[in-house]
């Protein structure tokens, strides 16, 4: 046959296929649940509460956020919640299109806390990017809430996590980078915790509230610190800081510092880098931080208005900065030291430079050495 | 019908040794061997170009093909046949890795029959059609990969921790070598080539295809070990995971998909172009090609759906003491060959090569 003609009926049969694929037997979408957001809680009976939000693109009589529906079902298992939950709802559950999945405080602080996100990492359906968060309180409730933004709590916290994600002070984790610390030495772990705070209903055009029903913003500032399966503690954005500019990218955020003379002064993260020196001889990490900002406010409250006119800031107003920065990594470090928790997984840094040698280290025993510099961009 | 253009064959040589190496070996050797599983195969897919090397010497001679016109068909027969038995245990184990990428990765929830049915059709199809449509669909295949690359680089987001790489031969090279040795059943696939025709010409397509095959699969292994550290054992398909450069499915829809049909489409001409060979074998026995082929992908199939069903079940087959004879008969035919040829050259015999 030429070659032409083979690539005209190849052609013809591709447009044909894209075109009466349709008439093919399989599962029309509207007969599978799209889930979007997956929680986990643990009742009082020591069973599972599953809730699935749901895609719902027909109308319902009590929907949450725009075309959502949040359904939940209990059972010993995972697995066995999304039968119940896929019986409930009458279509095929798919989890492919999960980006969230919220583990409520009590599966949180329970001792098998890993063995029931083993479910969610071995199910090769929902993605290993998902982000999982903690949830402060019940994540059944946080997907259930009426959010000011986003539509659903799905959606919001997909969006506040792809603004926000490489923020200073704000922390989001995947399922992949979830097991990968489980899995290290030392088997510290960290999870971002999402608290929320009321705020007021939306106002419609009228100017009266279109509904007296509370709107819930996510904070997602936090972090619930883990070893192994146990939980250690909880943190706010001073931990959320240490561990961003130790380990994770940054390129957004606000570093507020005081001027010389008392003035309040906001940098914005623009890049940072580290760079890290392993001493096993006198088992020393030093962890060289710099951060290139720009310069955006200079609040002077004292009123003389005396060192707001300028456009660049003083070495000593830069290296305060720097050293308030490094005060809080070096707090926060002290801390995990105290719990016995690698936070900063010093021990692969060691291991991987030294091997064998590094093997048995204690981290009561590894001192941190933290310089940070940072460098203003004049406006 | 069975005649390679050298372009064709420096595509064929990238993608035999990297295919089945890069889907759930990587995990496997991690777990025997620890870090040090990238040097391991960067070293064992280096060695292995020296079998291609021969290979290729013993094909510009005349290949199988010319030893029944310099000793007769007799021993053309016992020197092929062993082949059939290396490349039936090789079929079960690689069929098996596809079949489970289809129905774990790609589907939900499906019995692995229709899969296994599928498969060997296609299979099937191509090794009657022979090395000449295995050769040009490998040739279109390699397009994929300029896409997966722009994906990668306009969409993917790196996260890469070069810690995990180190410390090299920490407990020394012993479980390297080990690791190796267990899951040797991968390495040493080149056999199939003796048994086609491959246009006359210069080799630097088929060296730096060579050279490009060790950088890939060492880098490949490399990017999976730094992105999932200890974990890395439980990454059952590294090239799946890899290829979706961790982004989030919902923001443009999933972005391994030309991964996918990379991925597909070369295992199973990999797998095909063993049937093909094979078929050419059962050619030496007077057995027609199409009924060879057909009879080949019924007992394999048949195999497949009711003795090695899943994974696990090719594990076993892949780490039994097996993989010897079959390792062993993959390395000793070329060189037979080789001193077949050798001691005829010596006596001033040549075989008409084609042009």
């Amino acid at each position: 046959m030429k070659r032409p003609l083979k690539w005209i009926i190849t052609l013809i049969g591709i447009v044909a296929f894209l075109s009466f694929g349709g008439l093919l037997p399989g599962e029309p979408l509207v007969d599978r649940a799209m889930v979007v957001g997956f929680g986990v809680d643990l009742t009082e009976e020591g069973e599972l509460n599953v809730s699935a939000q749901i895609l719902n693109p027909s109308p319902a009589a009590q929907q949450q956020g725009i075309g959502a529906k949040v359904v939940t079902a209990r059972h010993e298992t995972i697995s066995g919640a999304m039968t119940y939950i896929s019986e409930k709802s009458g279509k095929t559950v798919a989890l492919t299109h999960c980006n969230v999945v919220l583990i409520g405080e009590s599966v949180a602080k329970s001792r098998y806390f890993y063995s029931v996100l083993n479910y969610l990492i071995t199910n090769s359906y929902l993605s290993e990017n998902a982000f999982v968060f903690v949830t402060d309180g019940k994540a059944e409730e946080l997907l259930k809430s009426n959010t000011g933004f986003g539509g659903n709590a799905s959606f919001y916290v997909q969006r506040l996590v792809g603004m926000y994600g490489d923020y200073n002070n704000v922390s989001n984790k995947t399922l992949q980078r979830f097991v990968v610390d489980y899995h290290k030495l030392g088997q510290a772990n960290w999870l971002p915790l999402i608290k929320t705070e009321p705020t007021n209903p939306d106002v419609s055009a009228g100017g009266d509230q279109s509904s007296s029903e509370e709107q819930i913003l996510f904070d997602i500032n936090s972090v619930v610190i883990f070893k192994e399966n146990d939980f250690i503690a909880e943190y706010g954005q001073n931990g959320t800081e240490a561990i961003n500019y130790v380990m994770n990218k940054v390129s957004k955020g606000n570093v507020e510092t005081e001027g010389d003379n008392g003035e309040k002064i906001l940098l914005y993260i623009i890049e940072k880098k580290q760079k890290y020196h392993y001493d096993l001889d006198n088992a020393t990490v030093k962890v060289k931080i710099e951060i290139s900002t720009l310069l955006k406010e200079i609040i002077d409250y004292s009123g003389e208005d005396e060192y707001i006119d300028r456009t660049g800031l003083t070495e000593t107003e830069l290296k305060k900065a720097g050293k308030d920065i490094a005060d809080n990594i070096l707090a926060f470090y002290a801390e995990m030291q105290s719990y016995g928790v690698d936070i900063f997984s010093f021990y692969e840094g060691f291991y991987s430079k030294f091997g064998n040698k590094a093997l048995n280290m204690d981290i009561k025993d590894i001192t941190l050495d933290v310089e940070v510099e940072v460098k203003a961009n004049d406006v | 019908m069975n005649y390679l253009t050298k372009t064709q064959l420096a595509i064929i040589v990238f993608f035999v040794p990297l295919v089945f190496k890069m889907a759930m070996l990587p995990s496997l050797l991690y777990e025997a061997c620890g870090p040090d599983s990238y040097i391991g195969i960067a070293m064992i897919t280096a060695v292995e170009f020296l079998q291609m090397g021969l290979v290729l010497f013993v094909v510009s001679k005349g290949g199988m093909e010319g030893i029944a016109a310099l000793y007769g068909k007799n021993l053309q027969r016992l020197l092929a046949a062993p082949l059939i038995f290396v490349m039936i245990i090789k079929s079960l184990v690689f069929i098996t890795e596809i079949q489970t990428y289809v129905c774990d990765y790609l589907f939900y929830n499906i019995s692995p029959f229709p899969i296994i049915c599928a498969i060997m059709v296609v299979i099937f199809y191509l090794a009657l059609k022979g090395a000449k449509t295995i050769g040009r669909i490998f040739e279109l295949s390699i397009w994929f990969i300029p896409l997966i690359v722009l994906f990668g680089i306009l969409f993917g987001k790196a996260r890469l921790q070069p810690e995990y790489l180190g410390p090299l031969f920490a407990d020394g090279p012993g479980e390297l070598f080990g690791g190796l040795n267990k899951y040797i059943m991968y390495t040493f696939d080149f056999s199939p080539l003796l048994f086609f025709k491959i246009e006359k010409g210069k080799n630097a397509r088929i060296v730096i295809a060579s050279v490009l095959a060790v950088i890939a699969v060492c880098s490949c292994y490399m990017i999976l070990i730094a992105s999932y550290g200890r974990a890395t054992f439980l990454v059952n398909d590294a090239f799946a995971r890899l290829a979706s450069f961790n982004t989030v499915v919902s923001e443009i829809g999933s972005l391994d998909w030309p991964s996918a049909m990379l991925w597909l489409t070369t295992s199973i001409c990999n797998v095909a172009l063993k049937f093909a060979a094979m078929a050419e074998i059962l050619k030496y026995f007077n057995v027609k090609k199409a009924f060879g082929a057909g009879s080949l992908c019924v007992v394999v199939g048949g195999l497949l759906i009711f003795l090695f069903r899943g994974f696990k079940e090719a594990l076993r087959l892949t780490v039994h003491p097996i993989r010897f004879i079959v390792i062993g008969i993959e390395i000793a035919v070329p060189i037979i060959l080789l001193i077949l040829y050798a001691a005829k050259n010596r006596k001033g015999v040549t075989v008409e090569t084609p042009a």
